[in-house]
């Protein structure tokens, strides 16, 4: 046994977390540089490399516009922060930062992905899809993890200090 | 003396304690994200449009004919002085692999394709997530000498036969989470016509890698039972899965028959289970349960002679 008596569980979600907290930190700069490329192009200053620029004309004409991909950067930036407060919580058993913070940190993280699946356009997504799914699932996992298996070591932390 | 309420009861606590557990967490969380990546990796090149659907037809069956020679020993060729992959193939088109040829397109062009290359592929990769999940059943509670303090109020046996019966449980709810995954995506994916025949081949291909889960989940717990360190129980487990083969098919190059060693895990028949044939269906699903008999029987026996 451990000296502390925090479940092994909570340490790998914490783990977890920081690992999809830098994975959708990555995506929110992409998108947030995307989004300034798709400004440049509308705006039409000749810029960069002539695919990039073919490509970046094209999702513009499937009818996305930066202000999406700038949503969407800011829901990312918002579930990177949550996730990366939530880990010292999990660490320390924190009902309000571990527990809720985490959560909202997972519905955000779900949002993000599902808004991506919908308002991006395919030629966007393609070859992603099931690298989508497999990122839907870790905000579902944790929520389930915070709330049933461990939601009493969070209730009993907080009574001890409390 | 088996305890029926008491190997239940062993058997909820232990899907309880995977859950939090580290390790617990650790294995749901990979077999999950391994398993969409194998389906990703076969999806993507249509996908992307790398190839064309009649295009990755073609090769897949070409590599799935070549998978089935190696996987049933008759990679030895008739003519061994020509090149190896002409030979296999020229084989399975007319030669004495006639029947490996119809089995790849039994898979490719009878039923979802992806679908099949994924399940596949999840069966040569399971076999070595599996232990992640089993290999603390036992040997975290002898290690700490936890193990004595449930001994009074319960048998050996029902702890040893509760504790496979969850492990087993939490394999085939996370199989069947990752099939629904894939097939959810792929009915999206695909258009209506092509996803007919979807459902009834993932339950076919469901207790396929049910039916492979079980004797290695069985072999990750005789580790755990024979092995006293966690660590050391999951190295066996998972040194015995790639070894197996990998011994296997390089004797064989030295003496053919010593390529039978492949049997001494499922390995060398796991494939059968995605037959055309019924019978062989069932004869594989039989040395399936014999399989995980044997490593039962061989922890209990273990188990129950140990000291703890």
């Amino acid at each position: 046994m451990a000296a502390s008596d925090r479940p092994g569980g909570l340490t790998a979600l914490s783990v977890l977390n920081g690992f999809f907290a830098l994975a959708v930190g990555g995506t929110t700069i992409q998108r947030f540089m995307t989004s300034y490329d798709l400004m440049e192009v509308a705006e039409g200053e000749v810029r960069g490399r002539g695919w990039r620029r073919r490509y970046l004309k094209s999702l513009l004409d499937e009818g996305l516009t930066p202000m999406d991909l700038q949503i969407l950067a800011l829901i990312g930036l918002v579930a990177t922060l949550l996730l990366l407060v939530s880990i010292w919580g999990l660490l320390k058993r924190s009902n309000l930062i571990g527990r809720w913070l985490g959560t909202l940190g997972g519905v955000a993280l779900a949002a993000f992905y599902i808004l991506n699946i919908d308002w991006l356009p395919e030629t966007y997504l393609r070859g992603s899809g099931l690298s989508i799914a497999r990122q839907i699932f870790y905000p579902l996992f944790l929520i389930f993890m915070l709330h049933v298996i461990f939601r009493r070591d969070f209730l009993q932390a907080q009574g001890k200090s409390g | 003396m088996i305890q029926f309420r008491h190997v239940l009861l062993h058997a909820q606590k232990l899907i309880i304690h995977s859950l939090r557990t580290g390790s617990g967490v650790a294995f749901i969380f990979l077999t999950i994200l391994i398993g969409l990546s194998l389906a990703n990796l076969s999806i993507t090149p249509v996908e992307l449009g790398f190839t064309t659907a009649e295009e990755f037809r073609e090769s897949a069956s070409k590599a799935i004919g070549f998978a089935l020679a190696t996987a049933s020993l008759r990679m030895g060729g008739e003519n061994e002085n020509g090149p190896p992959d002409t030979d296999i193939l020229s084989r399975m088109e007319s030669g004495d692999l006639i029947d490996l040829g119809m089995w790849a397109r039994y898979l490719i062009l009878d039923n979802p394709m992806l679908l099949s290359i994924t399940v596949l592929l999840l069966g040569v990769v399971l076999p070595l997530i599996l232990p992640l999940g089993s290999f603390t059943a036992i040997s975290s509670d002898v290690q700490h000498r936890t193990v004595r303090y449930l001994l009074p109020r319960t048998s050996r046996l029902s702890l040893l036969v509760g504790r496979w019966l969850g492990t087993l449980f939490l394999s085939w709810v996370l199989i069947l989470l990752l099939l629904f995954s894939v097939v959810v995506y792929l009915s999206i994916m695909l258009p209506p016509e092509a996803t007919e025949s979807m459902v009834p081949w993932a339950g076919r291909c469901l207790f396929s890698l049910c039916c492979l889960a079980t004797p290695y989940v069985s072999l990750g717990i005789l580790c755990s039972a024979v092995f006293r360190v966690p660590m050391v129980a999951l190295l066996a487990a998972v040194g015995a899965t790639v070894g197996t083969p990998l011994l296997a098919l390089s004797l064989q190059e030295a003496w053919d028959p010593l390529g039978n060693l492949l049997y001494l895990l499922p390995w060398g028949y796991s494939h059968e289970l995605l037959s055309p044939n019924g019978d062989k269906v069932f004869t594989a699903v039989a040395y399936s349960l014999g399989h995980s008999l044997l490593f039962m029987t061989l922890a209990a026996w273990r188990f129950r002679r140990a000291d703890l």
